[in-house]
């Protein structure tokens, strides 16, 4: 399938705003005792159960920030829904790179989706392996791994969400993992399908 | 499996001649920051910037007294569902036991008046037993390998879901076992419930402890009982094993490559390789094609099959025979560039394979295109 025809069919409004990752302020909640040791790592303070359960209930693992995002449409069939995606984050390690973004609806409508709004060839598979992470400099493009067994491509799996089968404006979690990124790459784009590309969207590498 | 410790070299360098072949124009050097940096910079929490909220730390901590790794973060909705309240956890460790690999995690929900396992996890199905959190999936990326969790004919090696209920804001540690991995194996990626992506986690040796009482222990309070070597003996890894498929190509699409442990599948575009209804190969076809023979020629084995496809433009005559023509074009260049440790045959097959609805001119170009497939020798995937 050829991308730069679909960015260029996009459907619907196409906002793309790059947001700047913010640091951490002093006024952010932190746990208490702080982890601020400055000469060694705050993995060695000490916790308490209820103190790591807090952050890990309430703090940003990795959806609370916005790095990038884009409006358009999830090609449902055999209605399109308007939606809004954002990307919160792009987890580069040696062997895979992570992405996190957020699918949410535009309106109140909470439309259901049709199981291949993000996956085109095998939708019965249930998930969103057609979306694609693009490394420019690189002349990279690549998309999650899918799991095969006896050369069956319609009981694959992919590493990538389970494909939403509703649309609210609370915003649906979806993520995938992709091949490594060039150790070089220090931005990357988002394909996903029905939406204008988000790009310039800032690595970070574990 | 054993992969050869090269294996992602080799990849990497198909992947690598095919986008070079491809560049029209000369890549650009990589982007800087403003700040003049291009090196990637590590982040010390590996969960990404924080704007709102603490940070989630990442090692080995001290818990209650205990050591307690936290090697990755997860989030998603219950029964995949966002008006659901969230599902969050950790990753504590992935280890190599005795006959198997065992994945630690603690999970809970920050909302609700209280937590039942089961809403974390799919209903499990045959060939589980019901009531386990088995819809997590084990991945080696190098190696191109997949797992989901062991089971013999009466046990499924899982926690059952009853043993994460607990408390809003608890965090229970589950498990679950998943075949050995092989030695040369360093880190691992897992995917938790609903295809929710996890990062690299190192793979280490041995079961955490101490060990719990509890079959669903809450965090710092111990590490759940996992099965013994002899337990898992009966369970046949092949039933859980998948191959894996890399996906990769040029940022334009017009070259993919689908790699799996034992064959890759070239898809070029047809409207790059030829002008419209010709078979006469392009200049810039020859230099991507000679990487594809390249790869061929390092480690690939048996028969290379090339096949040529249409759009659904033309007659069902005139599509064949271009088809053909096509895929002999492409042999002709890649055969004599190849060595000799394989044979090649060449097929078309009209318009009668299309991978995109013929009734866009999207649809049309994907149709147009030539793949060459080869399996790979063993010990070079």
């Amino acid at each position: 399938m050829s991308w730069s025809k679909r960015r260029a069919l996009a459907a619907g409004i196409a906002v793309v705003t790059v947001l700047a990752v913010s640091a951490c302020t002093g006024d952010d909640p932190a746990p208490d005792p702080a982890p601020t040791d400055g000469g060694t790592s705050s993995a060695d303070e000490g916790w308490t159960r209820e103190q790591l359960e807090d952050v890990v209930m309430t703090g940003d693992i990795g959806t609370g920030t916005v790095l990038g995002e884009a409006e358009g449409e999830v090609p449902s069939t055999p209605t399109a829904y308007p939606a809004s995606i954002e990307v919160t984050q792009v987890l580069a390690g040696p062997s895979s790179t992570l992405v996190r973004f957020t699918l949410r609806g535009t309106d109140d409508s909470a439309p259901l989706l049709s199981l291949d709004s993000f996956n085109k060839a095998t939708p019965l598979t249930d998930d969103i392996r057609d979306i694609a992470l693009v490394d420019e400099a690189n002349d990279q493009r690549l998309q999650p791994f899918l799991g095969v067994q006896d050369g069956v491509a319609d009981t694959s799996f992919c590493t990538c969400a389970a494909a939403p089968g509703q649309m609210t404006t609370a915003g649906q979690l979806l993520s995938g993992t992709f091949p490594a990124l060039d150790p070089s790459t220090t931005s990357v784009t988002l394909e996903v399908p029905g939406f204008p590309v988000v790009e310039d969207i800032p690595v970070t590498w574990q | 499996m054993t992969v050869p410790p090269n294996h992602r070299h080799r990849r990497r360098v198909l992947a690598a001649g095919l986008l070079a072949a491809l560049t029209l124009t000369a890549v650009p050097a990589v982007a800087a920051d403003d700040s003049g940096s291009s090196a990637p910079t590590a982040s010390s929490t590996g969960s990404g910037a924080s704007g709102s909220g603490a940070e989630l730390p990442t090692g080995v901590l001290t818990v209650d007294g205990q050591d307690v790794p936290v090697l990755a973060s997860f989030v998603y909705h219950e029964f995949n569902k966002d008006t659901n309240p969230e599902i969050r956890g950790l990753i504590h460790g992935v280890q190599r036991i005795d006959g198997g690999t065992v994945v630690y995690y603690s999970l809970g929900t920050p909302t609700g008046s209280a937590f039942r396992g089961s809403q974390a996890f799919p209903n499990s199905s045959a060939p589980y037993q019901l009531g386990h959190g088995t819809d997590l999936r084990l991945i080696d990326s190098a190696g191109l390998v997949g797992y989901r969790p062991l089971y013999d004919g009466e046990t499924t090696f899982a926690s059952e879901t009853s043993a994460l209920d607990g408390d809003t804001g608890d965090l229970r540690v589950g498990w679950a076992v998943f075949p050995e991995l092989g030695a040369d194996v360093e880190d691992v990626q897992v995917v938790m419930p609903w295809g929710t992506a996890v990062a690299d986690i190192p793979v280490a040796d041995g079961a955490l402890e101490p060990e719990a009482d509890e079959a669903g222990p809450l965090l710092g309070e111990g590490w759940p009982a996992v099965p013994s070597g002899d337990d898992l003996a009966g369970a046949d890894p092949a039933q859980v094993t998948y191959d894996l498929t890399r996906r990769s190509g040029d940022a334009a699409g017009t070259a993919q490559v689908a790699e799996s442990p034992e064959e890759v599948a070239v898809t070029l575009d047809a409207n790059v390789l030829f002008a419209s209804g010709s078979a006469d190969l392009s200049a810039e076809a020859q230099a991507t094609l000679a990487t594809v023979a390249q790869d061929i020629a390092a480690r690939a084995t048996g028969e290379v099959v090339v096949t040529g496809h249409t759009d659904s433009d033309g007659s069902d005559t005139f599509n064949q025979t271009l088809s053909e023509q096509r895929a002999a074009a492409v042999q002709a260049v890649l055969a004599p560039a190849s060595g000799n440790a394989v044979t090649f045959s060449s097929v078309g097959r009209g318009e009668t394979e299309p991978v995109a609805p013929n009734d866009t001119d999207e649809g049309k170009q994907a149709n147009r295109r030539v793949t060459v497939v080869y399996s790979v020798q063993e010990g070079q995937q």
